[in-house]
């Protein structure tokens, strides 16, 4: 919504300048975006006749003119416009007048004639209209010698407001702002002159009746018919009132509705009368189908939930939003019918915004025009054509009421004491009602400390107690209320194990050299085909979005890991193929039925170039389930074939907790995978869920004091086939050795030479310690078990 | 002087100059040998008091000894000093140019919006709030419907909201948590929660718009909560994040789930007031919406609009981090740029 100043203040005052009223109106929840000055810099444009009009010499286009500017005198400028003619009154902008943008005029010679400043088209003055028509030709209420800056508003500032549906409804209208500006002075509204109604006796009218056949969505129907328009066009200072709250001057007719829906907020739709036919006005709903020819030429193809205007054979209009080309208003349109009406505010919406076609009027019938301005406005439309277009007549063709027009606005109560326990401040019933009365509410006691308020009709949105609450608090001034912290009892206790569990895990991935991402849960089919996932793999199983914008947002995520590896494609590609991100984050399970997804938080790590790979990547999810209490419990399994197909087959494995709990995997990425990711080297991966790792996490660590007796080191190693996995070693060496062996190393796995083909030597470092000092035949027994257990159980050969 | 006699003056000054003459450890080492040794020449002198006539020994012995205690004395001040001579040599030997870059670990850095999630959580937490939590798959009821956003109003259009089932869509902000935190603690009080997370719009991305952002909502209900203590609350939080200084001013706004609500601005963090690029000139930048929970909330969550009231707060994590950090552009967070990530 714009508002032009001079406009605003024709019907309230302001003691300020525009920027304190913007200020003013935001802080009552107005907002005011932008303060513009579409004509800022003009100063000392007055009109001018042209007495003479004279060739110069030499040049074929250029002319002196000899003006006239009453009691500013007389003068001679040089112009190339194409339409001087002597006697018309023309903008003159003498030297020391500056145009709009600040150019100022100075005398100047042309071929050798003086130009005292110069005489301006339109567009030179800020008015709308081209420069190519040539001079502007003032009409005839304007003489020569008056200032133009004031009598055209030129210099006006324009309030750009930026309203919230609330306000809205009561808003979109010079009225209503001004309803704001005098709640806030207290200062007197001066309205528009009321209308006198159509009077004019008109026999031979086409229209005969209005006729709703739509009633829960058209509440009223005001037809006027208006016969001999005169030919005007709307005063140069309405034009400009036009074009500076956003809308283009037309003609008499179209600018008389627009002018009066800004005036007051409802929206006008003026048809040709020769093009309506069959007698009859009205709104019906569409026929699922039918097409329209809206004044913007576009087809419109309408459902049977919009609302049309029609006449006795066809559409003439999308009712509320635009109207048809069929029957639109020309220049030489003399016979008119005028249309104001009252329409549901969520069928205006709803078809505005499933045409994609938000207009001035269908932003206006969407929020609730004012029930009482119907009426009011059309007889004002009518009054103004034929003032401005230079005569006519109107008479009413019908006034149509519903059960869907507004009845009488709502008595609401208003109790004193709800006031001050929600605004916090001590005010009586009485202030309140000063307030609400201030805003156009009619107030009466009701009791000790309670309000009966009359709504006005204009507040459509108040219904409720708590919508006078509002009312009173934003009168009050929300800046006026005091800071004050809340007292009462905290917060129930709150403990979520498996965020603890990501930000732990977190913590370790950035000490071992991992970033954190945040990549999208969105993804594109695609993602699947990069992962290697056959059809029907349980992993394509995802949430699907039905309305998505792009190729991108088909799909909600399973895992975590192709994100980052997208992640560390982006950043190979921008030369940082070293990178190891981190996530933690939400992936979608659907639920198979009715119920939501289920929504479990994994942790994922990828790493990509030097030195990424299983055992990597591994080491840190053995940090990171230690760090959470799964101490010696997890264990490593072997992927079945095409269980995890995005990863290499011989370097991956399922993380298994106690009980057999799949907590996650961990792996290099499959070259193909890596290679669809744009990683060109080596790529690993690892991805967890943290609610059975943070549901199998023990109530807390407990310390545990060291033994001070001395440890004993004996090395071992021995020769085994390459397919024995070390942590069936470690197991078998574990079980043999007892409580006395308290640690296993492993530091050497040597193939080739000297071991034989298919076959592996592992060495490791045994530690044996008690709570006392062990003698060397207790270490002897022990360590000889372990060799014996792995020769015997495993086939070992012992090199040491 | 008696031939027998020893010249035990003439022997320490000869070890002195010795010892002074020896310039190594090992030279300090062979004099002490030398001298002090088992056949040293004090220890052969001292054998010759043996021969001094029986009233001179014990003077001669104690002289001997005396003179034994103090080239001993020598030695070992000689030798701390050459040792310390060594030390100080070696050091200046290791000097390094100490403007070498330092050798740097490996160390990931944490995402930009979870450090800002982090503060604001901790900040919300010291004013006893605890955090609350929502799935972001959401029922339109919980998204709309429950917050008084009824069927057919503007922002339930479907052309802003990601769809996954019929009822079922991508919540388009955090407030359904409001609901969910309501409707578990009902009938008890307090309710104090704030809810991080996730939220989707149907959008376009680009520099200043993202189908995926971050809010952070919180929600007070107890008996007489106003909007004072909206206000108060609110702006401790504000002095909290940007400063003791910072200064915060609610304007009127609109939300179907709040009334009366508001906008809140703070004092702008890059100028203090006095206006700015940042902030457009005005001195104030908005940061967040607000309103007192509209007595359908409340019915809602459980609870009767008669007996409690409260206030809930909104906003943008991303908008937090942006201001914070100066980004300007949306898309970095999604991004996972390391020439991004490694700078916070
Ligand atoms: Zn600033």
């Amino acid at each position: 919504m714009r508002v032009p100043l001079a406009w605003l203040l024709e019907m309230v005052d302001w003691p300020g300048d525009a920027a304190s009223l913007a200020e003013a109106l935001t802080g009552r929840g107005v907002a005011v975006e932008a303060v513009e000055r579409p004509g800022a810099g003009v100063v000392g444009i007055v009109a001018a006749r042209i007495t003479a009009v004279e060739p110069i010499a030499g040049s074929d286009h250029l002319k002196r003119c000899r003006l006239d500017a009453g009691p500013r005198g007389r003068a001679e400028v040089v112009s190339g416009a194409p339409n001087l003619a002597a006697g018309m009154v023309v903008p003159w902008a003498p030297p020391g007048a500056s145009l709009p943008g600040g150019r100022r005029l100075e005398a100047q010679e042309f071929r050798g004639a003086r130009s005292e400043g110069m005489a301006c088209s339109a567009d030179e003055i800020g008015l709308p209209g081209e420069h190519a028509d040539g001079l502007l030709a003032l009409p005839a209420d304007i003489g020569p010698g008056d200032d133009l800056v004031a009598a055209l508003e030129l210099d006006d500032p324009v309030l750009v407001l930026e309203l919230t549906p609330n306000y809205a409804a009561h808003c979109q209208s010079i009225l209503g702002v001004a309803r704001e500006v005098a709640a806030l002075t207290g200062g007197a509204l001066r309205l528009p002159p009321e209308p006198s109604p159509p009077n004019a006796d008109l026999d031979a009218t086409h229209v005969a009746s209005v006729r709703i056949s739509a009633p829960e969505l058209c509440g009223r129907f005001v037809a006027l018919q208006l016969a001999g328009v005169g030919t005007g066009p709307a005063p140069l200072r309405v034009q400009r009132r036009l074009a500076a709250s956003g809308v283009r001057p037309r003609n008499a007719i179209v600018d008389a509705t627009n002018y009066v829906m800004l005036e007051v907020g409802q929206p006008l739709h003026a048809y040709d009368l020769r093009d309506l036919r069959g007698g009859v006005i009205g709104a019906r709903r569409a026929a699922a189908g039918e097409v329209i020819v809206t004044l913007d030429g576009q087809r419109r193809t309408l459902r049977a939930d919009d609302l049309v205007i029609a006449d006795g054979e066809r559409a003439v209009g999308v009712a509320g939003v635009m109207g048809g080309e069929n029957t639109e208003v020309h220049d030489d349109t003399r016979e008119v019918l005028l249309e104001a009406a009252y329409f549901a505010p969520l069928g205006i919406a709803r078809t505005a915004r499933r045409l994609g076609l938000s207009t001035a009027a269908s932003a206006r019938f969407a929020r609730g025009v004012d029930p009482a301005r119907v009426r009011w406005a059309a007889d004002r439309c009518a009054e103004l054509i034929a003032r401005w277009g230079g005569g006519g007549v109107s008479a009413e063709a019908g006034d149509a009421v519903t059960d869907s027009f507004p009845a009488a606005p709502p008595v609401v109560r208003l109790r004193g004491a709800h006031v001050r326990s929600l605004i916090g401040v001590k005010l009586t019933a009485a202030e309140c009602g000063s307030y609400l009365t201030g805003l156009g509410f009619r107030v009466s006691a009701d009791g000790v400390d309670r309000l009966r308020v009359l709504v006005p009709s204009w507040r459509g949105d108040v219904a409720e107690e708590i919508d006078l609450v509002e009312e009173v608090a934003r009168a009050y001034g929300y800046d006026r209320i005091p800071e004050v912290l809340p007292g009462g009892a905290p917060g129930a206790p709150y403990r979520d194990p498996v965020a603890e569990a990501g930000e732990a895990a977190g913590a370790i991935a950035r000490a071992a050299g991992y970033s954190e991402a945040v990549t999208s849960p969105l993804h594109a089919v695609g993602e699947w085909g990069r992962l290697r996932l056959p059809a029907g793999h349980d992993l394509r199983r995802a949430v699907q979005i039905q309305n998505p914008m792009t190729e991108d947002q088909r799909a909600l995520r399973r895992m975590l890991v192709p994100g980052l590896l997208d992640a560390l494609g982006y950043n190979a590609r921008h030369r940082r193929v070293d990178a190891a991100l981190y996530e933690v984050g939400r992936v979608f399970q659907p639920s198979g039925g009715e119920a939501l997804p289920d929504e479990p938080r994994h942790f994922a790590l990828a790493a990509a170039g030097t030195g990424a790979g299983y055992l990597a990547v591994k080491g840190v999810v053995e940090e990171v389930l230690e760090r959470l209490g799964w101490v010696g419990e997890v264990g490593w399994e072997r992927p079945a074939a095409g269980e995890l197909p995005f990863l290499h087959p011989g370097r991956s494995a399922w993380v298994v907790g106690a009980g057999g709990t799949r907590l996650g995997w961990i792996g290099e990425v499959h070259p193909e995978t890596a290679a669809a990711y744009g990683l060109v080297g080596a790529a690993a991966a690892a991805e967890v869920d943290l609610g059975p790792v943070a549901a199998g996490r023990p109530a807390g660590v407990r310390f545990a004091p060291w033994l001070r007796s001395p440890a004993v080191r004996r090395d071992l190693a021995i020769v085994l086939p390459e397919d024995v996995p070390a942590g069936e070693v470690a197991v078998v060496m574990r079980a043999a050795g007892g409580e006395l062996l308290r640690d296993v190393r492993l530091f050497d796995v040597y193939m080739g030479e000297g071991i034989g083909a298919g076959r592996r030597s592992l060495a490791y470092t045994l530690v044996y310690q008690a709570d006392r000092t062990l003698t060397d035949a207790e270490v002897d027994a022990a360590h000889d078990g372990v060799r014996r257990a792995l020769a015997e159980r495993l086939g070992a050969q012992l090199r040491s | 002087m008696d031939p027998l006699a020893i010249d035990w003056a003439a022997l320490k000054d000869q070890a002195e100059s010795e010892l002074q003459a020896a310039s190594s450890l090992q030279g300090v080492e062979e004099a002490r040998v030398r001298w002090l040794g088992r056949s040293g020449r004090i220890a052969l002198a001292l054998r010759d008091v043996g021969r001094l006539p029986a009233a001179e020994r014990p003077a001669a012995g104690a002289q001997g000894n005396e003179v034994r205690a103090e080239v001993e004395a020598l030695v070992s001040e000689r030798l701390s000093r050459l040792e310390a001579e060594a030390l100080h040599a070696r050091l200046a030997a290791e000097t390094i140019d100490i403007t070498l870059p330092g050798q740097r670990p490996q160390v990931g850095h944490a995402h930009p919006l979870h450090q800002v999630w982090r503060d604001l959580v901790r900040i919300f937490g010291e004013l006893g709030f605890a955090v609350a939590d929502g799935p972001e798959v959401e029922t339109d009821w919980l998204n709309f419907g429950a917050l008084n956003i009824p069927e057919g109003h503007p922002t339930r259009d479907a052309q802003d909201s990601f769809y996954v089932a019929d009822g079922q869509l991508l919540r388009t902000q955090t407030s359904p948590v409001q609901i969910r935190a309501m409707q578990a603690l009902a009938p008890a009080l307090p309710v104090r929660v704030v809810a991080p997370g996730r939220v989707y719009r149907r959008d376009t991305t680009d520099a200043t718009h993202s189908a995926v952002f971050h809010q952070i909502e919180g929600l007070l209900v107890d008996r007489g909560i106003a909007m004072s203590h909206m206000k108060g609350v609110i702006a401790e939080f504000a002095r909290r994040l940007y400063g003791p200084e910072t200064k915060i001013r609610v304007r009127p706004s609109y939300f179907p789930f709040t009334e009366p609500s508001g906008e809140v601005d703070v004092t702008c963090v890059f100028c203090h007031g006095a206006g700015c690029r940042i902030c457009k000139g005005t001195g104030w930048i908005e940061i967040m919406g607000c309103g007192m929970v509209h007595p359908v909330v409340l019915k809602n969550g459980g609870y009767d609009p008669e007996e409690v009231s409260g206030f809930a707060w909104g906003m943008g994590i991303d908008r937090v981090a942006q201001l914070r950090y100066g980004i300007d552009d949306l898309r970095h967070f999604l991004q996972n740029d390391l020439r991004f990530l490694e700078q916070f």
